[in-house]
Order: C-alpha cells, then sequence, then structure tokens
C-alpha cells in the first residue's frame, strides 16, 4: 500500500508547480478549519486551494455551483447541519469526488455508518497527523478510479462506434473456441446465414452444416490453416439458407492466442456478398458475350474484306470500298448501341443509309413500323448501303432528277406480289409460317439507263445470296434498264415482326 | 497442307452470319469444294442433314441465339464428322461433343481447308 499512497509524480508536474487541489471543507468552526488548512499545508507535493462553508445552504451552493472540487473535508456535527446529509448530497452530486469525515468526535457506530454510505474515510481530530495519510490515500485512490471510470467509458463508447461500424457496414461477428468448438456469432452474423437467431448455430459443426456441400471441405481447410499457420482467415463460400436460396458469405479473422503462444480461438468478421457475387457473374457473362460480338464482327470485317477485294476491279479502288463498308457496319453497331443490341425499327435501319438523300428530297421511304432483331437489321443496313451505294454511283441518285422509292408492306398470305410471268412467290419455309410476311421494295427511277452488271459483284452477291438466306425469304434483284428494282418478301416471325 | 485435297467433297456450312457464310464459300468453291447451305438456324440445319448428300459439315456453336446441341447430336449420330466454327472459346462447345475439332473465329481459308482435308471421311 505504500507504494500505491505515495503519488509518483511525472517529469512534467516536477517542473511545473502542482496544480493546486480544491477542497471543499464544511466546518463551522475557525479554529479547527485552521487546523486542517496546517496539516493539509505539510503534505509534500501538493497544493490545496481550500474553499470553506459552515451552513447548509452554502455546502448546497457550492457543490452546485462550485468546484469542481477534488475533495471534499466535512465536520460531523455543525449547528444547523449534520454530516452525513452533507455525505448524501456530496454522493449523489459529487460521487467521484473523495469525502472525508473531520470529527471531533465520531463515533464507531457512526464511523461505519459513514463509509457504508459512500465516506471515504475519516481522521479524528485528537489524531489530526493521520490527515496527510488519509488525504494522500484518498487522492490517489481516486485518481486511479477516475482513470479507470474513463478507461471504462471510452471503451464502451468504442464498442458502440465498432458496433455502429459494423451494422452500417451489415458485418456480423464472429468467435471460435477451439477447445470446445463452440461458436458466438452476432445476429448480423447469423443473418448471413438466412437465420434470425444467433443460438441455431452454437458450435462450428452446426456452422459446417449451413455452408454450401461442394464449399464445405475448402472452409474446414481454410480454418485449420488460419489456426496452424497464424495466417489470416480470408475465403468466400456459399452457403444454403433455410428456404433452399444460395447466397454468398465472405469471412475474414485472425487466430486468438493465449499467453504461452497457443491458438485457442478464432476470431472476425463475415459479409454477405451475394450481390457481389451476381454482378461478378454478370460481369463475366458481359464479358464473354462481348468477346463473342468482336470475334464475330472481325470475322465479318475479314469477309467483307475477302469479298470486296475479290470483287473490286482494281487494287486502286479496294480501300475506298473497303472502308465504306466499314462504315457503315460501324453506323449499325453505333444505332444498335443506342438501343441496348434489343434490335431496331425498320424505318430506322432504311433512315441510317438514306437520311441525307431523304433530306435532299431524292428518296422516298414509307412502311408501317416494324421491328427487326440485331442481325436482321446488321444485313438490311449493309444491303441498303450496298444499294444507295450503287444508285449514287450509277443508279438514279448519280444523276439530277433521278429518283428512290423505298417501301414496305406487310402481306397476307394468297395476297403475295407474284413474279413475272410465274406464280406467287412462296418458299418452303414461308408457306409454313402462314404468318404473312413483308414486302420490301426498292424501285429506282429517272436516272441514266441501267447497264446490268457483267458480273455480280459484293452488293449483289450480299442481297441475293446473303439475304435471301439469312431471312428465309424470297429476294428479286433486277436491272431493269428504267431502274434498278429491289423487293424482298421476308416471312414474319420473331425475327421480322410488325410492331 | 496448302494444296489439302478437297476434290469431290460436299460440305455443308452451317453459319447464322451471311457475310461469314458467303466468305467460307468463297474459300471452299476456289478449292473445288461443293457448298450446301448456308443453314442460318437450327431447324433449317436439321432439314439439311435430312435432306442429306454432303461428306462433312462446318458448324457455327451458336445460331440467332441457339445452342446447337441437336444439330451436333444428329450429325454424330448419322456418323458424318463436322467441325466447330466458334468465336467463344472452347466453353461455348456442346458437352457431349468437347472433343471435337474447333476453329476459332476469325479463321483463315487454311484452317478450314485444312481441317477439312484431316477429318473428311476416308
Amino acid at each position: 500500500m505504500a507504494q500505491v499512497m505515495d503519488p509518483t509524480a511525472g517529469p512534467a508536474a516536477r517542473l511545473d508547480p502542482p496544480t493546486p487541489c480544491r477542497v471543499l471543507l464544511l466546518e463551522d468552526s475557525g479554529m479547527d478549519a485552521d487546523l486542517v488548512r496546517e496539516h493539509l499545508l505539510m503534505i509534500d507535493d501538493h497544493a490545496f486551494d481550500i474553499h470553506r462553508v459552515d451552513t447548509r445552504q452554502d455546502f448546497i451552493d457550492a457543490i452546485a455551483g462550485g468546484g469542481p472540487f477534488d475533495l471534499i473535508l466535512s465536520d460531523f456535527d455543525l449547528p444547523d447541519f449534520d454530516g452525513m446529509s452533507a455525505l448524501a448530497i456530496a454522493r449523489d452530486r459529487l460521487p467521484r469526488v473523495p469525502f472525508i469525515f473531520v470529527s471531533g468526535m465520531l463515533g464507531e457506530e457512526n464511523a461505519i455508518e459513514a463509509l457504508k454510505k459512500g465516506a471515504t474515510d475519516y481522521v479524528v481530530k485528537l489524531r489530526m497527523e493521520r490527515l496527510q495519510v488519509v488525504v494522500r490515500r484518498a487522492l490517489v485512490e481516486a485518481r486511479d478510479r477516475n482513470e479507470l471510470a474513463d478507461k471504462r467509458t471510452a471503451l464502451a463508447e468504442s464498442e458502440a462506434r465498432l458496433r455502429f461500424a459494423l451494422e452500417a457496414g451489415r458485418l456480423g461477428s464472429w468467435e471460435l473456441t477451439l477447445a470446445t468448438n463452440r461458436l458466438r456469432v452476432s445476429s448480423i452474423c447469423a443473418a448471413n446465414l438466412g437465420l434470425s437467431d444467433p443460438s441455431e448455430i452454437p458450435t462450428y459443426d452446426r456452422l459446417l452444416e449451413r455452408v454450401h456441400p461442394e464449399d464445405r471441405e475448402h472452409q474446414k481447410a481454410m480454418v485449420r490453416q488460419a489456426v496452424t499457420s497464424g495466417s489470416p482467415l480470408d475465403m468466400e463460400y456459399r452457403t444454403i439458407w433455410p428456404d433452399g436460396s444460395v447466397h454468398w458469405v465472405q469471412v475474414r479473422g485472425r487466430a486468438v492466442y493465449d499467453k504461452d503462444g497457443m491458438a485457442t480461438g478464432l476470431a472476425g468478421v463475415s459479409l454477405n456478398i451475394t450481390e457481389r457475387k451476381k454482378a461478378e457473374e454478370r460481369q463475366l457473362l458481359l464479358l464473354e458475350e462481348l468477346n463473342h460480338r468482336v470475334k464475330n464482327t472481325l470475322a465479318m470485317v475479314q469477309s467483307i474484306a475477302k469479298q470486296t477485294l475479290r470483287a473490286t476491279p482494281s487494287v486502286e479502288a479496294f480501300p475506298d470500298a473497303f472502308q465504306s463498308r466499314l462504315r457503315a457496319l460501324a453506323q449499325a453497331h453505333d444505332l444498335l448501341t443506342r438501343r441496348h443490341w434489343q434490335g431496331a425499327s425498320l424505318s430506322e435501319i432504311a433512315a441510317l443509309t438514306l437520311e441525307p438523300h431523304v433530306d435532299a428530297g431524292r428518296v422516298r421511304v414509307g412502311g408501317p413500323p416494324v421491328n427487326l432483331t440485331t442481325g436482321v437489321a446488321v444485313s438490311l443496313h449493309l444491303a441498303f448501303h450496298e444499294l444507295a451505294t450503287n444508285a449514287a454511283k450509277y443508279g438514279a441518285l448519280s444523276a439530277e432528277n433521278g429518283r428512290v422509292d423505298l417501301n414496305w408492306e406487310i402481306a397476307q398470305l394468297g395476297q403475295m406480289p407474284t413474279r413475272e410471268g410465274a406464280g406467287p412467290i412462296v418458299s418452303g419455309q414461308f408457306a409454313r409460317s402462314g404468318a404473312g410476311a413483308l414486302v420490301l421494295r426498292w424501285q429506282e427511277s429517272g436516272g441514266p439507263p441501267v447497264v446490268p452488271p457483267t458480273r455480280r459483284g459484293f452488293g449483289s452477291r450480299l442481297i441475293e445470296r446473303g439475304l435471301a438466306h439469312e431471312l428465309e425469304g424470297d429476294v428479286a434483284l433486277a436491272f431493269d434498264p428504267a431502274g434498278v428494282r429491289c423487293r424482298l418478301v421476308i416471312p414474319l416471325s420473331s425475327r421480322v415482326s410488325p410492331q | 497442307m496448302t494444296d489439302a485435297d478437297l476434290s469431290n467433297l460436299t460440305v455443308l456450312i452451317v453459319e447464322d452470319e451471311p457475310l461469314i457464310a458467303m466468305s467460307l464459300e468463297d474459300a471452299l468453291i476456289d478449292q473445288g469444294v461443293t457448298c450446301l447451305g448456308p443453314a442460318g438456324s437450327v431447324s433449317a440445319a436439321l432439314e439439311m442433314i435430312e435432306a442429306g448428300g454432303f461428306d462433312i459439315a462446318l458448324l457455327d456453336v451458336n445460331l440467332r441465339g441457339e445452342r446447337v446441341d441437336a444439330v451436333a447430336d444428329r450429325l454424330a449420330g448419322a456418323g458424318i464428322p463436322f467441325i466447330f466454327t466458334t468465336g467463344h472459346g472452347a466453353e461455348g462447345l456442346p458437352d457431349a461433343h468437347r472433343t471435337r475439332p474447333v476453329i476459332g473465329k476469325p479463321f483463315r481459308d487454311i484452317d478450314i481447308t485444312d481441317a477439312l482435308a484431316r477429318h473428311r471421311p476416308r
């Protein structure tokens, strides 16, 4: 106790004069008050600032308004007041401040009663020399007690902040005791496993039952490794909720050791990462789809290059023809991207190529609303591009008064247009569909007389072979001297549908 | 294998992208191959297999968003060899046919002609 009673002042305290200790002294006798003051002055390393009161009201006022006090010294018997009432008031208002009775006469019973009620100590005036020891000890103990209380408050606040952070971050916390396999989990941790009650997983084995069977061995291995190697635990596993749904959990933790360095447990946090996992899966799918689309586009570019090279009369003519087709392909991609690759309407596709000519009054476009899937939209766009390029070079759009009419309608089976002299055009596929067809006509007029090409170029081939195959329809491309005509009869389907 | 012997060979082309199908046709016709198709959908491909008259098939693994497992099954059942063409990796292949030859898109003409020469029925 000697060490505890001897307050060790830090180096800083030795350099500065000690902060005076504020004492509230309840004493009606001036002589006794002086006696107390003298004894206090004899205490080393402490200075005292004494505030004396001698009535009940002054005492109450001092407690209410004065201070802060580091110490209360009180007589036991006062003319209008008594020490026990003063003690009750002090304990109520200033529970942390040491309260010492300094009294001429204090029977053993009173002393015991006073200590029970919260007095720190007592000194009888006949043995006033004890005051030094008692005050020192009271001050040291109060300081220690206050420090402890401050730490407890700080710890409680820190815990509250931690709990708030865990809850805000939807982080569950858990603790595993290795010797017993007992598991303590927070309610968020249980919720991550689809459980409302943390007591449903009281042991590690019960937790494992909740882990997806395919992930169980991995889970056990990772936990074992964290315990034996001391490396942090950081893993993701699937869990099956009571309703059968599968969710993802991430756990992070670390082994806990005793003073001999033996691992006694594992503690950490858990997080529901199902949404993140789903987003990752979506992203992966998207990347795969993108890869597929890019490869397909590269293959298309390659085909366009090869076929353009075959069809162009000279190497010099190649770059222009190739680049113009690449540009057309890029335009289609732009439009489809704006439509989130959900397809496009026929009029949008027609406008992509023909809008400048429509604005110039050279092309008329018209027909009912028709929806196209992405593949059909790209093919039709490339076909329109070929027809328009040809018209601008050799056909109606190369002459001042030339015109192009592009129109379409939905025709029912039986009202199908006929080829000159032949019966109705009904391909095998198409006769079965029975849902009618999109009949689309490109008609040039007012241009120079059309000379049929000596060999079929890329455009003709794309329209007559590619388009006909892709749309499972009938294509008639005619180099009529009065103007190029093209008619597509495309059976309606999920790929080509009226709005 | 640049001058792989592809004479007297008839190939069914199953491909939904007309530009790619046309380019395949060009390459094969140059080598004296007879081409059937292109079939651009699973149902069209099944019809053409039913009709027969070809030695080997080039099979795109995805036709307008539809998987070609049924087409591969039918070809395998009929004992007709086939070669996958795909823009996906090997993951996109039908599970039952993972050991079949695969050519990734975009491909060189020589990749196609070599594969046809190697896998054509003897």
